[in-house]
């Protein structure tokens, strides 16, 4: 973990309002700091605006007020196009529901970002067929997602996430569908990337024992942050 | 149980209602459906019923006309009385005196043709239609023997008034044939003035003859063509008082005719007796059919692409829900249950989609029914659709049966969704080979199609013919058993090896039976007709196997595309996406592409076929034109050839006329021998007939005029090579042209047998056909002749105005025709040589200036008063507007199949926005990796793009396969359009980014947050 800040918010406010007497105040005012390498647990109840937070990061939803720094740069102020842009380069998503393309085999589903930039298709694929290699699933390459058991639906929607080397990782319950055991392999796998690669991981989770795997929890009530949490060694 | 019922039906009202504007697209896509199949069905019918009426119209009430055939009837009282007294049953009968004539407005120079004068009874049954004034006020009878006290006083029919540029008051002189009884029987021409008292409005009888008759008493005529009082032209006999409410069977009327003749002894005092109404009926149904050929399989392909449409989108309507349907059969419902209410949700749809489907079929059908009008009447009649309560009501059950059937495919699908599967979000693989079921079904196919094998040869004693079919109905039984066996073999190799590999199996099938069929079978069949049933045929089952091949490796056939794309500047990912999308849900991809596929196969077919005839048609122009530039025709015969003599008068018109030949022309009828069947309409017919010396075409050995025949009896036909070179067809045709001046006589299989044979006639239009024996009749009391046709020419120039069959016959037949060429003494036709090239502008000029020596106002004919009305054409300028009729009746063909373009178009678009829906949590994803917003229009966009290209591509094939066909049976050069090929090209692409547009938009506006949790 270096001292490097990778995402910062200040003041980060969400409202959901259809009209004023309807208005959902979801996050109220979060100041968050996450450096480079770091793992992070975000924890709370149901409906405390973990995912919203998750969304706001991720730049797939605008912020009411409040700023937002991932790598220097104030998400919160680019425009669709320039947002699209930098999530595709800086960002890779990990969600509960694996969220594969069931029409897609596993390299194609994790090569899909890499084909969206300049790179060849036959490096693209040459790529993906390394990470999914690393990932264990060698083997597997031109399965399709029902052809596969659930850990390593994760494991291709990780290769997707890592293939574009982000700033960051945001997983939205990434084991929620996973049995103990293999929601246990999976984040040993995002601790052993997290080592060798200094790659920085943002987990919303339930599970105590997923937060566990990370350097720090930050848990949140009512949209406000209650506890930053302390960093383990 | 109850309890469960109640709450699915619960549920379904509610997601009915939550889904309100998903289940308003659906009902568009019906209605739209629906609307093709209304709107072809209603142009159909109005165009049979507006075209039939058009033909019987002009008759009035009448059943059957007892004729002198232009000489008169004698004692005619006595007939009718004889009528009256025996068993017949009619509600009226009549006399008239009636002439086809030449009218002439002196003042102005107007002339038309064929007008006929005719006198009437003032105490005419009513039946045969009253006189009324243009105002619709009825004309008494009173007044009518005031304004018939003179002997030249007529009221005319309103539609000449415009043409002949008249009023009341102005004389106009027609000219008219009088019987000349003294010495030989002859007709003698002579101008006679006539003065307008007033002009008849289109009710009663100024409708008959269209509207163009001179009308006046039955005295006045017969005084004016020299009838006495106890002779008519006419004896009309209506069966039935009003044809609208009571109608008159065909056979009926057809009985009474026979009847009639016998009564009245017609063959011995030279009368013709004819079932008018019945014949005129049954020859436009003949013509109809023709057309009708191509409206049905233009509106089959049509209704098909509408059937596509709606399995299409109820489809969807499945498909989308199948979580929904995941828990509800965890929940305990019964497939069954679940088929019901799918189909009662088909039901409603239906319902709601006919009814909005009529309406939008009646909009369609006014337009192509309009259209009919501009290319068939040329805008003289315009046409309304014809809706009657009974085709409504056809056509909404038809509407709600198939948007209904549609249903039951996917409901099916719906009831056996695997609630593991849904439940647990994973899809099972499927087994690679079909159940044991089908190994039953395929050999039920195969022995079913050797059974049609067996029943063919039993009933045809044919098998596989490869020198041709005789009728259609043989040639589909091959076909169906072939279909059926290979069919069979195909299911049983799903059952063995792979269902990919019966797909391809019964996909081939239909591909190689049409296509084995067009090579082998189609150019040798031996009637041309049924050569275009089985066309049509072909094209039906030749879109279908394309259909389905591509449909069957469509993953295939999208992996090329997308590594082909991966070459273009398209983002690699959007490529990607695309064309797995496609793949993913290829049972919808495919039914979208085959939407395009058929409509196109038409609209590039007719394009093909339109360039090919018309190519071929110019091309050979001159060749077939048997070097008569310029033909001309004579109403009458000119009276005082001493004034002038019609061949030199022609030749000294212009420099560059180089020879002109008169032909002695005039009117026969022929009728059908028991035993001897051929497709005519009736069993008597009227024929025009030329007279043909040998110096007629021939100058020595020479030939001035060189007709090429284009079929022959089968001595000729054995050998016969219709491909080679043109040298080859002349003299194929001279060896042809000898035996019929040398008057040979073949048999009944067409073969030389002077002893038993036929004597010979050519047939100079399609109707009668070589080999064809039939009655050959004079006028009066001669014995027919059986003669037989030995070989047709079918672009003999006078063939183009005439209706009716043509024949060429030589001098030996004179002894029975004496009486018919007292009607014609003299040429009335004449084929002219110039100096001219074959197509240029001149000869048309030419041709003007011949009808101006005959008809114009400055003509010595019209100052002597001894005019004839001439009508002169350029043989070129003919063929230009015979080329431009088929052109126009085409691009009618093309709107109508362009309705399926665009309904096939809008109904894209819905399924496109109903895909969007769907995808919902995809575009969420795909948003959420990196996907930019035109990124994502980019993928939905191309889907659609590369389905619509496919379409294209097949439509493309198939045509090229047709068009092939087409101008291999008739020897033509195909000509491939390539310029309308390439707007075809532009328009596809443009309506296929259109349709892509507005789904494009829509998937683009959805938030990535939302949709990523998005779950249908």
């Amino acid at each position: 973990m270096s001292d490097e800040i990778v995402l910062k918010t200040n003041n980060l406010h969400k409202i959901y309002a259809e009209d004023s007497s309807m208005e959902v105040h979801a996050l109220k005012g979060l100041d968050i700091e996450i450096k480079k390498g770091e793992m992070v647990a975000i924890m709370g109840p149901s409906g405390c605006g973990k995912t919203t937070l998750l969304n706001l990061l991720g730049g797939i939803d605008q912020p009411t007020k409040g700023e937002i720094f991932i790598q220097g740069q104030d998400i919160s102020e680019l425009a669709d196009i320039e947002m699209t842009e930098f999530r595709l380069h800086n960002i890779g998503y990990i969600f509960q529901l694996f969220n594969l393309f069931e029409f897609l085999s596993a390299l194609d589903n994790t090569v899909l970002p890499l084909l969206l930039t300049n790179t060849t298709r036959l490096e693209a694929e040459e790529e993906a067929k390394m990470m999914l290699r690393q990932m264990g699933l060698g083997d597997k390459i031109f399965h399709l997602p029902n052809e596969l058991s659930g850990g390593e639906q994760q494991r291709v929607a990780v290769s997707r996430a890592l293939l574009m080397n982000p700033a960051i990782i945001l997983g939205d319950e990434p084991t929620g569908d996973l049995d103990r055991d293999t929601s246990t392999e999976i984040m040993n796998l995002f601790v052993s990337i997290n080592e060798n690669y200094q790659q920085t991981f943002l987990v919303v989770t339930h599970s105590e024992h997923i937060a566990s795997f990370c350097h720090r929890t930050i848990r949140i009530v009512d949209g406000e942050i209650v506890d930053s949490g302390v960093v383990k060694k | 149980m109850v309890t469960i019922m109640n709450y699915i039906t619960n549920l379904f009202r509610k997601t009915f209602k939550r889904r309100l504007g998903k289940n308003i697209g659906t009902l568009i896509a019906i209605s739209l459906g629906v609307s093709l199949m209304v709107g072809v069905q209603i142009t159909i019918t109005s165009f049979t019923e507006e075209a039939l009426d058009f033909f019987v119209e002009a008759i009035g009430e009448n059943d059957i006309i007892i004729s002198g055939f232009g000489f008169p009837i004698e004692n005619y009282s006595a007939i009718i009385d004889q009528i009256n007294s025996s068993e017949i049953e009619f509600a009226a009968i009549n006399a008239r005196v009636m002439q086809e004539v030449a009218v002439y407005n002196l003042e102005t120079g107007d002339l038309e043709k064929g007008i006929n004068v005719v006198g009437v009874e003032l105490d005419e049954d009513p039946v045969f239609g009253k006189f009324y004034y243009e105002n619709e006020t009825e004309i008494s009878q009173s007044q009518l023997t005031n304004y018939f006290t003179n002997e030249s006083h007529v009221l005319l029919g309103s539609e000449l008034q415009e043409d002949l540029n008249v009023t009341i008051g102005s004389i106009i002189k027609i000219r008219i044939a009088e019987l000349n009884t003294t010495g030989t029987l002859r007709y003698e021409y002579k101008t006679y003035d006539m003065k307008i008292i007033d002009f008849i409005g289109d009710l009663g009888k100024g409708k008959q003859f269209g509207g163009r008759a001179i009308w006046t008493s039955i005295d006045n005529v017969r005084s004016i063509v020299g009838y006495s009082s106890n002779e008519c032209s006419d004896i009309n006999i209506a069966l039935s008082a009003n044809h609208e409410e009571n109608p008159i069977e065909n056979e009926y009327a057809k009985q009474v005719e026979e009847e009639l003749k016998i009564l009245i002894d017609a063959e011995a005092k030279g009368l013709i007796v004819i079932a008018f109404r019945a014949l005129i009926l049954e020859a436009s149904e003949e013509i109809l059919g023709d057309v009708l050929i191509a409206f049905n399989l233009f509106g089959a392909l049509i209704i098909f692409a509408g059937i596509l449409l709606l399995v299409n989108i109820q489809l969807i309507q499945v498909e989308d829900r199948i979580q929904q349907l995941g828990i509800l059969r965890a929940i305990g419902s019964k497939r069954k249950e679940i088929v019901q209410l799918f189909l009662i949700e088909s039901t409603v749809l239906g319902i709601f989609g006919s009814f909005l489907g009529v309406a939008g079929g009646y909009g369609m059908s006014v337009f192509l029914v309009y259209q009919i009008g501009q290319t068939f009447f040329e805008g003289f009649i315009i046409l309304q659709p014809t809706v009657t309560f009974g085709a409504v009501t056809y056509s909404i059950v038809l509407g709600l049966i198939l948007s209904v059937g549609a249903g039951v495919f996917p409901a099916i699908r719906a009831a056996r969704v695997d609630v593991i599967e849904v439940i647990r979000g994973i899809k099972k693989v499927k087994p690679k080979r079909t159940g044991s079921f089908s190994l039953g079904l395929g050999l039920t196919f195969i022995v079913g199609g050797i059974g049609i094998y067996v029943s063919q040869y039993l009933v045809y004693g044919s098998f596989f013919v490869p020198d041709g079919w005789d009728t259609s109905l043989e040639q589909w039984m091959f076909m169906g058993a072939t279909g059926a066996f290979f069919i069979g073999v195909s299911i049983l190799l799903g059952y063995l090896f792979s269902k990919k590999i019966m797909g391809n199996g019964i996909g081939l099938t239909f591909m190689g039976i049409a296509v084995v069929m067009l090579l082998f079978s189609l150019p040798s069949l031996k009637e041309v007709t049924e050569n275009t049933r089985i066309i049509a045929t072909l094209a039906v089952v030749l879109a279908l196997g394309s259909i389905i091949v591509v449909g069957v490796n469509l993953s295939t056939v999208t992996n090329s595309l997308r590594d082909l794309l991966y070459k273009t500047r398209l983002k690699k990912g959007v490529s990607l996406i695309s064309s797995k999308y496609m793949t993913s849900k290829s049972t919808r991809s495919t039914l979208t592409f085959g939407i395009f596929a058929l409509v196109l196969t038409m609209n590039i077919f007719a394009g093909i076929y339109q360039a090919t005839y018309s190519y071929n048609t110019l091309e050979s122009a001159e060749f077939f034109s048997g070097g008569a530039a310029i033909f001309v025709e004579l109403d009458t015969p000119v009276a005082n050839s001493s004034l002038v003599d019609p061949e030199v008068g022609i030749k000294s018109v212009h420099e560059n006329i180089t020879y002109v030949k008169g032909i002695n022309s005039t009117i026969v009828y022929i009728t059908t021998i028991e035993g001897y069947d051929f497709e005519i309409p009736s069993e008597i017919l009227p024929a025009g007939i030329d007279l043909i010396y040998n110096n007629t075409f021939k100058n020595g050995t020479d030939y001035t005029f060189d007709f090429i025949f284009e079929q022959s009896v089968n001595q000729f036909t054995n050998e016969y090579k219709p491909a080679a070179s043109e040298a080859y067809q002349r003299e194929y045709s001279h060896t042809i042209w000898d035996f019929f001046y040398n008057r040979t006589k073949f048999n009944i299989d067409g073969y030389i047998d002077n002893e038993n044979g036929y004597e010979t006639v050519i047939s100079t239009t399609p109707i009668l056909r070589p080999g064809d024996i039939f009655n050959f009749h004079g006028l009066g009391p001669y014995s027919p002749r059986q003669v037989m046709v030995i070989a047709s020419i079918m672009q003999y120039p006078f063939s183009f105005e005439s209706r009716l069959p043509g024949l060429l016959i030589t001098p030996d037949f004179m002894p029975i025709l004496r009486e018919n060429f007292a009607l014609y003494p003299d040429y009335t036709r004449f084929l002219v040589k110039t100096t001219e090239d074959f197509r240029d502008n001149k000869n048309y000029e030419i041709s003007e200036e011949i009808e101006e020596f005959f008809n114009g106002i400055n003509s010595t004919f019209v100052k002597n008063e001894d005019f004839v009305a001439a009508d002169a054409d350029a043989y070129w300028d003919e063929m230009l507007q015979l080329v431009d009729f088929q052109v126009k009746t085409f691009a009618f063909l093309e709107y109508f199949v362009g309705f399926g373009l665009v309904v096939g178009a809008l109904g894209m678009i819905i399924i496109a926005m109903r895909n969007v829906s769907e995808r919902r949590r995809e575009i969420g994803m795909m948003r959420a990796i990196g996907f930019k917003k035109r990124q994502i229009i980019g993928s939905i966009m191309l889907e659609l793009f590369i389905l619509a290209i496919l379409g294209l591509l097949m439509g493309f094939i198939n045509s090229l396969v047709l068009g092939w066909a087409f101008s291999n049976i008739y020897s033509w050069r195909l000509v491939v359009p390539i310029t309308k090929l390439l707007l075809y090209t532009g328009i596809m692409v443009g309506i296929a980014l259109a349709a892509s547009i507005l789904p494009g938009i829509r998937s683009s506006q959805i938030t990535p947050a939302e949709a990523i949790r998005y779950v249908g």
